[in-house]
Parts: structure tokens; C-alpha cells; sequence
């Protein structure tokens, strides 16, 4: 029988091989990420199923909705998606009249960019770490879905795609460390990034934790700064791409401060909730 | 069977000789304990790696009250009873299947599962049957899921502070051994030795029988 150092040397080995995938270029790593994803997929596809099961057996989905609860909310999404619509496409055209009007005038302007939503459902959020900072949707570039596009409730804005696959991509979450966005006061003439603070207020210490209480939108450009007020909306602008779709209500401005340079530097309320996430639309420019 | 390597005096430089038991032979080829059991065992061993991933990658969204690491427990399973070499080698790939289906980059899972492994290992000694077999399974579950939860919430917690962390000490430690280490852990371990034994007819051994 093998001695225990032999065991020891062996066990070091397959560390070895393990600290190695740490230094296997990006490339390859995606590369192995996304086989290993696609021969999981049957595997993903029987636990969900039996998951679910188990779960509407005990009494209902996640956040103890029951199925009727489920079909409620569902129906009362989608119709909040169809009134969007509607009303989205009455706007468009109106604008686009507005368009043809203002050229005729010759006071032309750049027609605003027109949109779809597509729906998708949260099927993962991790709650060993970044509860409210990441999230998984079952959409993936496959639905047309690119880095970098909106993802909304029917409240506002709640993050940011940062990363794809065929059928599923990654959501930033307003309440993440890394989430920042190019962000506008409407009515006004004033944009900046939003970023989620670093420190978040202090909270008590009791199970789970919360999300961030405020955003703050600072690096700003404009000339009307004296002109906003508390309770001024703040929407995301179009100033990173053609990726990020414009006028998505991210939250309005709870306080205004000035910083050391003297810079006005604006508190921001969430608009939407970070709590009970089940389905999310994504905004994609058409 | 004889083979040799002579030189050019006809002397033997090296001589090898091949004998043939067609009793061993028959056996193994041919009987439930022989190559069956080590198909069953290869072919097992990676459906349910699969599976107890995708597991615990799924779990979370329909459970988020509940801990669950089918994963972690699975290998604390074949740590104990599977050959060393063998159990680290699912445990890389496990912890490769973990990272992809999180979107993590690769290589931290794999580290921790295979030192979740060499635990499960060493507390089963390598040696024959144990006295006391359901207390040495909850012992491993407890170890394997104490230091998962542990480790991932030292170093793979991402941007949370050590506020958050402790928070969620009652929930995933307290809670999660509970499920895991005292209910589901032994109760696996059960199931996967009670068919080995169903299909195999003998006890399911300690390390080093694979």
C-alpha cells in the first residue's frame, strides 16, 4: 500500500494542475468555459426540471409564490410589457412625425432610436456573494443580446449585460461595485457617469445584507446645474454607444452635494427594486 | 510466452516472459466484479458528477433559503471510497464544471474540491472497512461542507465586506451543515454504497479499491 507522503506528493500534483487553469490565457479559458457549459446543458436541463418540481410540490416557487400567484404576476408583466409597447410605438411614431416636421422646417434633429424588449427570466442569483450584484438570465447572444444593454423591471432600470453566451449572459446589478453607466437629468442638459458607491451606508448586521441605498451621478457635463432640484429623474443616455438604450428612468436625485473640487456630485434613489427579481425586460436597439 | 533480445554471440540481453491465467482472466472479463464494476464505477462516478454540479448550480434559484452542495458531498463520497488519483481527478474536473456554470473564471473550485478530497481521504485512513461507518460519513460531509462554506466565503466572496460575510455565517455554515453534513451527506452515502452492494454483492470498501 501506498505510504502517505506518496498520497501527499500525489494530492500536490493535481493542486498543480489545478493552479495552472489560473494561468490558461482568456482565450482559452472561454473557449474550455463554453464546452464545458454546452456538455453541462442536459445536466442543468434534469436539475432545473426536478428543482422545480420539488419546489412547486413544497408549495410554490421561489419567494413562496404560489402557481396562481405566478400566473398573476406573469400576466400582469406581460401586460405592463404590452402597454410599454403600445405606448413606446405611439411615441415613435409621433416622433418620427416630429422628425418629418422639424425637417421640413429644416430644423432636423436625430431621430431617437428605436427599441425591442425582450423578456427573460432570473435563473440564477448567488447567495454565497453579490446577491444583489450579479445575476443570470436565460438569454443569450443567440437572442441578440449584446454586453453592454439595459436590462429594466417595469419600475426602472435595474442593470447592465456585461457578458454572453449562446443562451444565457451575465447582469450587473445597480448594486454592484463595478456598475457604472452614462446617465442624464431629463429635461435638462446635464449627463455623467453613475456609479453604486463603494462604502455603503452602515446596516445592521443581521442575515443577508442589503442592497445600496443610493447611486451617485457625478463627472458632470452641461451647463444648467443651478436648475436641478430633489426628485429630478434621472434616465440613462446613449453617450457610451449604440449598446445602451436612452430614457430608461434609472431613479431621482434625493441630495445634492459638492464635492472638494467644488463639483456637484448628485445622490440618486433607485427607481427599481433589487429584492424579488423573476423576470427582466432587456432593451435592445433595433 | 517468451521474448528475448540476444547479441550477436547469442547471448540473452534481455528476456521478457508472458504467462496467460485464463481462470483470472475469465473472471475478470466476465463476472460482476471485474471490468463491469470498473465501467459502472467510470461511467457513475461522471453522470453523477454532472448531475450533483449542475445540482449546485441550479439549486440556489428554486432554494435560495436552503444551502445545498450535492457537489461537495458527492466528492466527500468518492474521496472515501474511490482510489486517490482518481477522486482528485474528478474533483479538478467538478471544480471546472462549478466555475463555467458560475461564470467564474477557472480554477478556484477545482482547487478546493480537491483539497476537500484529500481530506475525505485522510480521514478515512486507506484502510478497510470502518466501525463505524454512518459517524465516519457524517464526519466527512461535516468537514467537506464547513471548509466549502468557509473558503468561499474567505475567498471567492467577491466585493462583499467582512460585515456581510459574517452575516452570512448563520445561513450558509449553521444551516448548510445541518442539510448537508447531518441529513443529506449520510443519506447519500447510503444510497451510493446501498447500490454498489445491490449490483456488486459486497461491501463498498475504503479508498484504494477503484
Amino acid at each position: 500500500m501506498s505510504s502517505i507522503p506518496d498520497k501527499l506528493f500525489l494530492w500536490l500534483c493535481f493542486c498543480a494542475l489545478s493552479l495552472s487553469l489560473f494561468f490558461l490565457p482568456a482565450g482559452v479559458q472561454e473557449r474550455i468555459q463554453g464546452t464545458v457549459r454546452f456538455a453541462s446543458e442536459p445536466g442543468k436541463c434534469l436539475a432545473a426540471i426536478t428543482a422545480r418540481m420539488t419546489r412547486e410540490a413544497l408549495g410554490g416557487l421561489p419567494e413562496n409564490m404560489s402557481v396562481a400567484e405566478r400566473d398573476a404576476l406573469l400576466q400582469e408583466l406581460t401586460s405592463a410589457r404590452q402597454r410599454a409597447f403600445i405606448a413606446e410605438k405611439k411615441i415613435y411614431g409621433l416622433q418620427k412625425n416630429n422628425d418629418y416636421l422639424q425637417y421640413l422646417l429644416r430644423l432636423s434633429k436625430l431621430p431617437e432610436q428605436p427599441h425591442v424588449l425582450v423578456v427573460c427570466e432570473v435563473i440564477k442569483r448567488n447567495p454565497l456573494s453579490d446577491y444583489y450584484g450579479t445575476l443570470l438570465i436565460n438569454r443569450g447572444y443567440s437572442d441578440g443580446l449584446k454586453a453592454g444593454q439595459a436590462v429594466r423591471s417595469v419600475e426602472g432600470l435595474v442593470g447592465v449585460i456585461s457578458e454572453t453566451s449562446a443562451r444565457e449572459a451575465v447582469v450587473t446589478l445597480l448594486g454592484s461595485a463595478k456598475f457604472s453607466l452614462p446617465g442624464k437629468i431629463a429635461g435638462k442638459d446635464i449627463r455623467g457617469i453613475i456609479h453604486c458607491p463603494a462604502d455603503y451606508a452602515p446596516a445592521p448586521a443581521i442575515l443577508g445584507f442589503f442592497p445600496p441605498e443610493y447611486l451617485t451621478l457625478y463627472s458632470l457635463s452641461g451647463d444648467s446645474f443651478t436648475s436641478v432640484e430633489i426628485e429630478d429623474q434621472v434616465v440613462t443616455c446613449d453617450l457610451a454607444g449604440g449598446n445602451l438604450v436612452a430614457d430608461i428612468p434609472i431613479g431621482i436625485i434625493r441630495k445634492i452635494e459638492t464635492d472638494t473640487a467644488g463639483a456637484c456630485r448628485y445622490q440618486i434613489s433607485p427607481a427599481a427594486a433589487l429584492g424579488h427579481l423573476n423576470f427582466l425586460l432587456v432593451a435592445i436597439p433595433k | 510466452m517468451n521474448f528475448a533480445v540476444k547479441d550477436h554471440s547469442q547471448r540473452s540481453l534481455l528476456e521478457i516472459s508472458l504467462a496467460f491465467n485464463p481462470e483470472l482472466l475469465r473472471e475478470f472479463f466476465f463476472r460482476r466484479q471485474g471490468i463491469w464494476r470498473y465501467g459502472y464505477i467510470v461511467l457513475a462516478d461522471c453522470a453523477l458528477l454532472l448531475l450533483c454540479c449542475a445540482k449546485q448550480i441550479v439549486l440556489p434559484h428554486y432554494f435560495p433559503e436552503i444551502p445545498c452542495y450535492a457537489a461537495v458531498l458527492l466528492l466527500a463520497y468518492l474521496g472515501s471510497r474511490r482510489a486517490l488519483a482518481w477522486s482528485l481527478l474528478l474533483a479538478v474536473a467538478g471544480g471546472i464544471l462549478l466555475d463555467s456554470g458560475n461564470f467564474l473564471p477557472l480554477g478556484p473550485s477545482s482547487l478546493l474540491l480537491c483539497l476537500l478530497v484529500y481530506l475525505a481521504f485522510l480521514q478515512t485512513g486507506g484502510s478497510g472497512p470502518q466501525k463505524h461507518p454512518a459517524l465516519l460519513s457524517l464526519q466527512q460531509c461535516l468537514c467537506a461542507t464547513s471548509i466549502f462554506v468557509l473558503l468561499n466565503l474567505l475567498f471567492l466572496a467577491g466585493s462583499l465586506s467582512w460585515t456581510a460575510r459574517l452575516a452570512l455565517l448563520p445561513r450558509q455554515l449553521l444551516l448548510g451543515v445541518l442539510v448537508n453534513a447531518v441529513f443529506a451527506g449520510p443519506l447519500l452515502f447510503a444510497l451510493l454504497d446501498g447500490t454498489e452492494r445491490l449490483l456488486f454483492g459486497q461491501a463498498a470498501g475504503s479508498a484504494g479499491e477503484a
